[in-house]
């Protein structure tokens, strides 16, 4: 195995270029998977892709930046941030130190942290190769698996205030999540203009309750009704796990669902 | 292959292989106050400060450490000079078996460099990746709090 420490991004795609060679972001996805069948390592700690800026209306994170200096970032701008609060829970603090947003985007695993809050914000992902372009996470999904090869540069984080919520369903803080549940809500002058209810670690990688969202929007927050909402939640197509069967996920996301709700409507109403 | 590293404010040149782990290569290099424990990036055991921010050596392959400076828990105090992290770790009791102190102790000069004053619940934030399967945290929580004060005051 060859180490590489390219210092351009032509540099970098040069290299990505040649067969089973791979980029190595913080490490921890890597390791995860095992060095077999690797020729070749790419650091890509000598990129340009480790700086937090805000513009305009959105943040521009560095796909090299760990998740601490992101939620950090985030937070700092807005402390209600839900992506500055969900990377703030994830994994521990050595971790969090260490694990990066493009090498997470890279693996992609059914636990990641990182997936709900970008869904419900609409956040993009821009790749420098194969093809340079942005991406909306379902068409990241889509085009790259974990067997394909991409660079990220950055994520375009929208930086709008919301009411939201954020939780992930584990037995103790340092488990992996069976799923991740994001609500956001956007509230103007008490109803409620958008809303997105996204639930990770199914089948799919993600779901997004649509037909809630949708009887949502235009209501007043004080009037919505959590239970009944959490009630309509239609069967997610989680699978059996460890930590609980498909049937049992699927009961918890609605006991989740009204109780997020519920804190979104208390927390506005106070 | 050979690479310069930092380490305790030493430099040294060390050989490993292209996929040897830090924390592999620290310990057979002599700093066998870097444990090993899960090598899974959960215990926290490993924990070394990287340009002063506490990260798992056992999820690092060594050839990424480009000129950062690593410290192990050696490099904060001795035996005949502790930190004063080191001493209150001892006076307020959190030291048991050992195992995860050095980690502890790294975890804690991490946060109270960012955060001089925590609460238990920053505290708890800080130090949740490292792992005591002896004191129960309840004596740990109170030496993070005593190091706190004797930092301020050795200042």
């Amino acid at each position: 195995m060859k180490w590489f420490y390219p210092t351009s991004i032509e540099e970098a795609m040069q290299l990505l270029s040649q067969e089973e060679v791979f980029l190595h972001g913080g490490g921890t996805g890597l390791l995860r998977r095992g060095l077999q069948g690797i020729n070749g390592l790419i650091d890509m700690s000598s990129l340009p892709f480790n700086t937090i800026k805000r513009e305009d209306s959105t943040v521009i994170i560095g796909s090299q930046c760990t998740y601490a200096q992101a939620s950090d970032a985030l937070l700092q701008i807005d402390p209600e941030n839900v992506l500055g609060k969900a990377l703030a829970l994830a994994a521990s603090t050595p971790l969090r130190n260490r694990i990066t947003i493009g090498g997470s985007l890279a693996f992609l695993p059914p636990w990641s942290d990182l997936l709900g809050p970008l869904v419900a914000l609409d956040a993009r992902i821009a790749v420098a190769w194969p093809q340079k372009r942005t991406f909306s996470l379902s068409e990241f999904i889509s085009t790259f698996s974990q067997q394909n090869k991409c660079l990220i540069t950055h994520i375009i984080v929208p930086a709008i205030k919301t009411l939201n919520f954020y939780y992930r369903e584990t037995r103790v803080s340092f488990d992996y999540p069976s799923f991740t549940l994001t609500i956001i809500l956007k509230i103007s002058e008490g109803s409620i203009e958008k809303a997105r209810i996204i639930f990770t670690g199914n089948k799919t990688r993600f779901y997004e309750a649509k037909e809630i969202e949708e009887k949502l929007l235009g209501l007043h927050i004080n009037t919505i009704t959590p239970e009944d909402y959490a009630q309509e939640l239609p069967e997610i197509d989680f699978i059996d796990k460890q930590s609980g069967s498909a049937h049992y996920l699927n009961e918890i996301s609605k006991v989740w669902l009204e109780r997020g709700l519920r804190s979104l409507k208390e927390g506005e109403s106070q | 292959m050979k690479k310069f590293f930092v380490i305790n404010g030493k430099e040294r040149e060390l050989e490993f292989e292209e996929d040897a782990l830090l924390l592999d290569l620290l310990r057979s290099s002599g700093y066998t106050e870097v444990h090993c424990g899960c090598k899974e990036g959960s215990c926290g055991c490993c924990t070394i400060l990287l340009d002063e921010v506490p990260v798992n050596s056992c999820q690092i392959l060594a050839a990424t450490v480009n000129n950062k400076k690593i410290t192990t828990v050696s490099g904060l105090g001795t035996i005949h000079s502790p930190h004063p992290i080191q001493e209150a770790f001892v006076e307020a009791g959190a030291v048991q078996c050992g195992f995860c102190t050095p980690g502890m102790v790294l975890a804690t000069y991490a946060l109270l460099e960012k955060n001089p004053s925590p609460s238990d619940e920053e505290i708890i934030h800080a130090l949740d990746g490292n792992y005591c399967r002896c004191t129960g945290y309840v004596k740990i929580l109170k030496a993070v709090h005593l190091a706190a004060k004797k930092v301020k005051n050795n200042v």
